[in-house]
């Protein structure tokens, strides 16, 4: 009977292989697979990128690039929030309404008070009425600032308008009584102003302009998405004069180019890249001081990883990470700490899934909830984030079966056997939750502030209980954290996943099936046989001639 | 359908002599057949939609604490219960397989969500066919408290964030996002408190800013391809909308001389909305809008602890929160606190004296959060007057309220209002979620 019931459920879990919780995993190496054959695929094995406006945070970044002034998210407080792909807000595209337009001109006018006082954009300082004419201070101070806003020479048509916006707003503000220096201040900051709600500012990686199926870039184009891939902002001078002079779409010119701008910007590109790969870009927006720690360690684990060339499996079992003195104590770890970070070796700490960071967004309190869901929604988090599966979203049906499932649940039984219950409730149950529920009762040693237990600190149904551990995937056994982690790292999945998420991050596309030879090419293993290191995956995709052509909308269909 | 008065007897039989012939014939008539019956309702110019998200405590789509003795009791406490008619047994559109997500986008559209690879967007809200009707100096005010700014592990991974944070559509792809500052909207719809010299000058630099940026986007046109041009479009229909404002500002015909007071309230929920409030009924007042959208909560009801209960709205409403007392204690409180600042409102409107000319729509996307059931959600209308069955509740199901095939379509709703608003609809939404033709009858 139980033999039957298992073959059951595997013809079940083979049925359900299109949803979103099939059983697709594979361990098995890779090792006669092709490897750095990014040069060689083909564009079209890639989705389209449609046109994107800046994210809140990217606007932030490229506005104190061009102004040479460090401004933080609370530029853009009041603005909407950027609409996410992926988990990547660096991809947005969201509707314009009359609120954005408001927030952004006010914003402007805000930065536009500052360029008067900044030595980085304001190049001459009239010193007489005769200099405040077009010719004199107001072209020289402008049109540099609207070339490095957009990102490319301005046309002669562009030329035009700013020079007839800033003589229009003279002429106004001369009627209505403002001294000449006034005159030329007001009008310098409303044309700064117009340029940064101008969407040459705000729009970036434009389709195709003769709307063919495929638009090569143009070496501006190509500077601009390696800017903003690496630095979530505007070129720098050197990369600018890199699309200048054309040498910037040789695939060995942007290698250069890639790895100067990472040494430059390291801090801004684990951020930018890991802390929304991985999220803990979150804690850093938190008033929780122990949250800001968590942003601090997640930060300084990647950002050794990523620079020391660290393959991938090492991002979930790193054996090391950095605490001071409040996170040690926090974690309940043991030893010599102070207000400054340093790096520990040795500890059950520092992997993606033992990180304060992923530990408190994954993490429901008891307090708020019984802890059911903590490990539901932390295996959920893996199945999406690291291995590119999400759930798909339970219908109404299947939400009554669940909540008449939890009904018939003791509160008094331990939190894994109240799981192993519901999972095995039914089919329909076990298709996702087999495959969600290991992953998370492994983790149950933290709590939801990513503190360390061994018994769940309140009563659930009478009396506290120790936290078990124990999980079983594909067939293995496991227990707690570095057992789940060495498992998952050596996931084929992993891999493909965080070459797709990568992917998606680079080129700005809502992948598909037929993104697949391209995925499957950048994060295929290193000539050793090693798995590749993120710095593998993004120079494979940088030097691909994918990274050079874009598609329009139109040839997606 | 079961008619519950909130009326005394005394004033029952008052409001009966008054509409005693019509209601007769509808209570005799099976529903919504003898709709042209119905008086002509009277005609309104202002409207305001409200919204939460995850429901309330209504385990299994039954009354739980949405009743006159629990949720609603601010009402009954502030002598309201007149100006409330409460709707049960009416279904959320279910634009997208999430109802978080449906029910809140499409609230008032009614019509599908598009993906951002499709190009975001559903259809132009109800809210915004009265604001047109109905136009005033700066067109509608949306406020909300905060805005769900990213995607939980296992959401859809193109289905945008704006779904969840906005009830009103401007057009079918210009989503109104809400202000979440009261400073903000104060100062969106009453400036920013410079001189009458200062604002001038300053009106007169945002206009050649906005002149400049026309220019620019006019040669950047060009080198979009044709899905891109359509969804800049937006961008350009916002700064034309936003011109506009200025000129309207510029002229002198508009100013409020009624303003309430901006106190330094801190981050205060009941005192937000309470500022937001009376905000609203001043912009109504001075002819600054017909429209407002309040949004208590996005969509998802809030992952945040909620800062004056201490729990989190979408756990304390959902599965396991729901199951423990507490949790459905803080779903109870959270939801209260929500219909007393619905309360302030209709207070704020009658001070203002345009309560009388605006109907307030309330509600959620779903009733029990424990399983998303997007049947019988609460639904609330609140106005005056005896054209519409204030002071009742109307059960409108035909069998289980909690059964969403026994439900009635909010989209019928919509068509029932448009004739107080005179929009002249002929059917409201699309597919499953579209208007059927017969009335909610919701006219005495």
């Amino acid at each position: 009977m139980r033999v039957w019931f298992q073959f059951l459920i595997s013809i079940l879990i083979l049925l359900n292989g299109a949803s979103g919780c099939s059983n697709g995993f594979s361990i098995k190496k890779n090792s006669k697979q092709k490897t750095d054959q990014s040069q060689t695929l083909s564009l079209d094995t890639t989705s389209s990128a449609d046109a994107r406006a800046l994210s809140n945070q990217e606007y932030v970044w490229s506005v104190s690039d061009l102004v040479g002034k460090t401004y933080d998210l609370s530029l853009v407080k009041d603005w909407t929030a950027s609409t996410q792909l992926s988990g990547f807000d660096s991809i947005t595209w969201s509707n314009f309404n009359d609120k954005s337009v408001n927030d952004r001109l006010t914003t402007a006018e805000k930065i536009s008070e500052d360029i008067l006082q900044s030595s980085t954009v304001l190049k001459c300082n009239p010193k007489s009425g005769e200099d405040t004419v077009w010719e004199k201070c107001p072209s020289l101070n402008l049109l540099p600032f609207a070339e490095r806003a957009f990102r490319r020479p301005l046309t002669s048509t562009e030329i035009q308008f700013i020079k007839k916006l800033y003589n229009d707003s003279v002429l106004q503000l001369s009627k209505e009584g403002l001294s000449q220096m006034s005159q030329y201040n007001e009008s310098l900051k409303v044309v700064f102003s117009s340029l940064l709600i101008s969407p040459q500012f705000f729009i970036k990686s434009v389709n195709s302009l003769n709307k063919t199926d495929v638009l090569k870039l143009n070496a501006f184009e190509v500077a601009e998405r390696l800017s903003f891939l690496l630095t979530g902002s505007i070129p720098d001078e050197e990369l600018y004069q890199s699309a200048k002079n054309g040498t910037i779409l040789d695939s060995k010119v942007r290698r250069s180019q890639f790895e100067r701008i990472l040494q430059k910007n390291k801090d801004r590109f684990i951020t930018h890249f890991f802390g929304q790969l991985f999220e803990f870009r979150r804690m850093n927006d938190s008033s929780d001081e122990i949250k800001k720690l968590f942003f601090e360690e997640s930060k300084l684990v990647f950002k050794e990883l990523f620079f020391s060339d660290a393959d991938l499996t090492k991002y979930l079992s790193p054996g090391f990470t950095f605490l001071n003195k409040k996170l040690a104590d926090h974690y309940k770890v043991s030893g010599s700490f102070e207000d400054s970070f340093k790096r520990v070796s040795g500890v059950e700490r520092g992997g993606v899934l033992s990180q304060g960071s992923f530990l408190s967004i994954t993490g429901v309190s008891i307090k708020d909830s019984p802890p059911l869901g903590q490990p539901i929604k932390r295996g959920l988090w893996v199945q999406s984030r690291l291995l590119c599966r999400p759930v798909g979203v339970a219908s109404f049906e299947l939400r009554q079966e669940i909540d008449r499932v939890k009904g018939t649940l003791n509160p008094s039984d331990p939190l894994h056997i109240r799981l192993e219950m519901h999972r095995n409730a039914g089919a329909s149950c076990l298709n996702c939750h087999q495959l969600i529920d290991p992953v998370g009762i492994s983790l149950e040693k933290f709590d939801e502030k990513g503190r360390y237990r061994n018994f769940y600190d309140e009563p659930t149904g009478g009396s506290t209980q120790p936290v078990v551990t124990k999980g079983e995937l594909l067939g293995k056994t496991f227990d707690g954290v570095n057992e789940l982690s060495s498992l998952l790292s050596k996931l084929t999945d992993f891999r493909k996943c965080m070459g797709e998420r990568t992917t998606i991050f680079s080129l700005g596309i809502n992948t598909g099936n037929r993104d697949r030879d391209f995925i499957n090419g950048v994060s295929n293993p290193r000539s050793d046989g090693k798995p590749p290191t993120f710095k593998d995956i993004l120079v494979r995709i940088i030097e691909s001639k994918n990274f050079t052509l874009s598609q329009s909308e139109e040839t997606r269909s | 359908m079961l008619h519950r008065k909130y009326f005394t007897r005394r004033e029952a039989l008052k409001a009966l002599s008054l509409t005693i012939g019509i209601p007769l014939l509808h209570s005799l008539s099976p529903l919504g057949l003898l709709k042209n019956a119905y008086a002509a309702p009277k005609s309104r110019k202002k409207f305001i939609g409200c919204f939460w998200g995850a429901g309330a405590d209504m385990p299994g789509g039954e009354d739980g604490d949405w009743n006159l003795n629990g949720a609603l009791k601010i009402f009954r406490d502030l002598n309201l219960q007149n100006n409330l008619l409460l709707l049960r047994g009416v279904r959320a559109p279910l634009a997208y397989g999430d109802v978080h997500w449906g029910g809140t986008g499409a609230f008032m559209t009614c019509k599908r969500l598009r993906s951002l690879s499709e190009g975001e967007g559903t259809g132009k809200s109800f809210d915004q066919m009265i604001a047109s009707a109905n136009a005033s100096k700066l067109g509608s005010l949306q406020v909300g408290w905060q805005d769900q700014d990213y995607h939980d592990s296992g959401q859809a991974r193109d289905m945008g964030l704006t779904y969840i944070n906005c009830i009103s559509w401007k057009e079918e792809r210009i989503p109104n996002r809400n202000i979440n500052t009261p400073e903000g909207a104060f100062t969106r719809m009453f400036g920013g408190g410079q001189s009458n010299e200062e604002v001038k000058i300053q009106l007169l630099k945002r206009k050649s800013i906005l002149d400049g940026v026309k220019q620019n986007y006019g040669s950047f046109k060009s080198f979009l391809s044709k899905s891109d041009e359509g969804r800049l479009e937006s961008f350009f229909t916002s700064l034309r909308s936003l011109e506009s404002e200025l000129t309207n500002r510029l002229s002198n015909e508009f100013s409020c001389s009624n303003q309430p007071i901006l106190e330094n309230d801190g981050n205060q929920y009941r005192k937000q909305f309470k500022l937001y409030n009376k905000i609203i009924a001043r912009a109504m007042e001075c002819g600054a809008i017909n429209v407002a959208t309040v949004m208590f909560q996005n969509g998802i009801g809030d992952n945040q602890p909620h800062p004056e209960v201490g729990a989190n709205q979408h756990e304390s409403s959902h599965s396991a929160g729901r199951r423990e007392a507490s949790g459905i204690q803080n779903i109870q409180k959270i939801i209260r606190l929500e219909m007393e600042c619905l309360a302030d409102l209709v207070v704020q409107l009658k001070n203002s004296g345009v309560f009388s000319d605006t109907l307030i729509l309330a509600g959620s996307n779903m009733s029990d959060g424990q399983n998303h059931n997007e049947a019988n959600i609460p639904l609330l209308l609140l106005g005056e007057g005896s054209d519409l069955k204030f002071g009742q509740e109307l059960n409108l199901a035909n069998g289980n309220r909690g059964d969403r095939n026994s439900n009635r379509r909010i989209a019928d709703l919509y068509m029932d209002l448009n004739k107080v608003y005179g929009l002249n609809l002929t059917s409201f939404g699309e597919g499953e979620m579209a208007s059927t033709g017969q009335s909610l009858g919701i006219f005495t």
